[in-house]
């Protein structure tokens, strides 16, 4: 048997959500491929970023996504089904968002930091000491939007981390093309607050910046911008053919710091057994094979 | 705001200046900064600020300083507040008001003359209001945070000069969903809004010397129109007007006289008439008299609509 210390314990909570969120990310392209939902953006290797932010957020702070956090929509309790609801078109929005903490996906990309940013704006003024954690993309942040949220974000001092999943990618445009700045987390600066640039791929480093910041906010200290470096391993979209515009040799570099095997490697390397880890795995299989069924069900209700 | 502490007022200017019109003067004084935000110059930010406060249970007044400025807010305007509801299943509320100042005749520069309201008729389900006057403005006001949807209410800046109001004529209560008969009549009615409510009124006054007796209507709500009311008043003349100050292309008008057209067709006895500006940007102050619709255009459009 082998010892379990608290490190581990956060590493194994950390791998069962990564596991869900890549597991949910397989499903989603499957049902995509055979017509039960009609697209889908992949969080493939995004999901230490994801997973790590989400499990940060104390029991009343809020996450405000842009359209592609399923890690992170799983995490704060959004069930498989009503993201497929989402995906299939259905509803806009089929969870309830006040009681998942986890605010509708926004399709117009970047204007979601100023709705955060407002939130936590009001619930401070009104006593309370909620955070609003607010997830955009490289491509995004070229968006003048963000930078009034952000400057907003820093002359209210708002209780409000930006974080920004640095993903390598907007569609076809590398990061390098989408700004000349050296990187993204340099901006907070620009607006009085305070910049992190974390490894994404590290489940235990997203963890730990996000927790600072979010204790910082808190505490009345402000706005924080992490920038997550990360890989969109997968295509934009089910819709999108990533062939046609990267080099999937370079991506391979990126596919050897998968964060879902590596960190699978490292528990193992750390004395976890296989048997807890296939145990994981196995309960989560099982559950989305189980929630697979629901929605299957659920849209072919003849069968 | 007396009645509702989550009421609270976000714009520029707004607080210590008390708004470039003053229409928030002394506001600030008395209910404090916290309630009374002077923002950053952000449309776009401060609009998907209050989004986020409403969300939050706020009912956040947001002051857009002039009709040309909300263009860089469209994006949180038409993109968020007016799809919010439906998108999130008509399950959560959005009491968000944005105030703009809209409409010309007051020779200001560019982009302080404009007519955009429009653009958010046309982006359900935004309601739009449009206050005409003083005496009704502020119970207008008073109806549509009460109401609680998301608003845009629209202030026709060349009221803001007025220097009489008489205090006995301020209206206490009104409802801004339906139409106001503001004044009698049965030759010809007129369908105005905003700026454009006084000009039928002087106009009106001028075709009385005329013989000629015309009915005018405040439609007060743009969007939605209230429709029943609009039917009504076109059959009770046959002889139907809408004036805007708007281009005339795809306006507030246009869409007035389509509805009379399809709805009350039988009850017309002569083509109905929209009284717009032409089809081109408002021009400087010193060609805005042959621009914007004028006393004189209104009754030479309906001495040919009664006299054929």
């Amino acid at each position: 048997m082998s010892d379990i210390n608290s490190q581990n314990s956060l590493e194994l909570q950390a791998y069962e959500a990564m596991y869900r969120a890549r597991c949910f990310d397989d499903t989603t392209i499957a049902l995509q491929r055979q017509g039960a939902v009609a697209g889908y953006a992949s969080a493939r290797g995004q999901e230490a970023a994801q997973c790590a932010v989400a499990g940060s957020l104390g029991p009343t702070d809020i996450i405000f996504p842009s359209y592609r956090q399923p890690g992170a929509a799983l995490v704060m309790g959004v069930r498989p089904v009503e993201l497929w609801r989402f995906h299939g078109r259905q509803a806009y929005c089929p969870w309830n968002w006040k009681q998942r903490r986890f605010f509708a996906y926004c399709i117009p990309v970047g204007s979601q930091l100023s709705h955060a940013v407002g939130w936590a704006v009001a619930r401070r003024r009104l006593g309370a000491e909620d955070v609003s954690v607010v997830f955009f993309g490289d491509g995004s942040s070229s968006q003048g939007e963000v930078h009034e949220a952000m400057n907003l974000a820093g002359v209210l001092n708002a209780p409000t981390v930006f974080v920004c999943e640095n993903n390598g990618w907007a569609i076809s445009m590398p990061t390098c093309h989408q700004t000349a700045a050296s990187t993204l987390h340099v901006r907070a600066f620009g607006y009085g607050f305070g910049g992190a640039r974390v490894d994404g791929n590290d489940p235990m480093a997203v963890r730990h910046s996000t927790e600072t910041a979010i204790r910082k906010a808190r505490a009345g200290f402000g706005p924080t911008l992490i920038e997550l470096v990360t890989h969109r391993l997968g295509g934009h979209t089910t819709s999108d053919n990533p062939a046609l515009y990267r080099d999937e040799i370079a991506v391979e570099q990126w596919t050897a710091r998968d964060p879902v095997p590596v960190l699978r490697r490292r528990l193992l390397a750390a004395g976890c057994t296989s048997e807890a880890v296939g145990e994981i795995e196995g309960r989560v299989d099982a559950q989305l094979r189980a929630d697979t069924e629901i929605f299957l069900k659920e849209i072919h209700p003849g069968d | 705001m007396l009645a509702d502490e989550s009421v609270l007022l976000l714009g520029e200017d707004i607080g210590r200046l008390g708004g470039v019109f003053r229409v928030t003067r002394g506001l600030r004084d008395r209910f404090g900064a916290g309630r009374v935000v002077d923002t950053p110059l952000s449309e776009a930010g401060i609009v998907g600020w209050a989004i986020g406060e409403a969300l939050a249970g706020m009912r956040p007044i947001v002051e857009i300083q002039f009709d040309g400025f909300v263009l860089p807010a469209l994006n949180q305007i038409i993109g968020h507040l007016a799809k919010m509801p439906s998108r999130l299943g008509y399950q959560t509320e959005l009491p968000v008001v944005v105030r703009l100042p809209f409409g010309g005749r007051i020779r200001a520069a560019e982009f302080h003359s404009e007519s955009p309201e429009t653009l958010f008729a046309h982006s359900p389900e935004l309601t739009v209001v449009a206050a005409s006057r003083p005496e009704t403005a502020g119970a207008l006001l008073k109806s549509v945070v009460a109401a609680g949807q998301p608003t845009i209410f629209l202030e026709p800046k060349r009221e803001y000069y007025r220097t009489r109001v008489e205090h006995s004529a301020i209206k206490a209560a009104v409802n801004h969903r339906i139409c106001e008969l503001v004044r009698e009549g049965t030759d010809a009615t007129l369908f105005a809004y905003g700026p454009t409510v006084s000009l039928a009124l002087e106009a009106a006054a001028q075709l009385e010397g005329q013989g000629i007796s015309c009915l005018v209507v405040d439609l007060v709500s743009i969007a939605p129109l209230d429709i029943e009311s609009i039917g009504n008043f076109a059959r009770r003349t046959g002889r139907v007007t809408a004036l805007t100050e708007g281009v005339e292309r795809c306006s507030i008008a246009s869409e007035v006289v389509s509805l009379v057209s399809r709805m009350a067709f039988e009850s017309l006895v002569a083509p109905p008439v929209v009284i717009a500006s032409p089809n081109r940007p408002p021009p400087p102050p010193n060609f805005e008299d042959e621009y914007f619709p004028s006393v004189a255009r209104v009754c030479e459009a309906i001495v040919r609509q009664c006299h054929g």
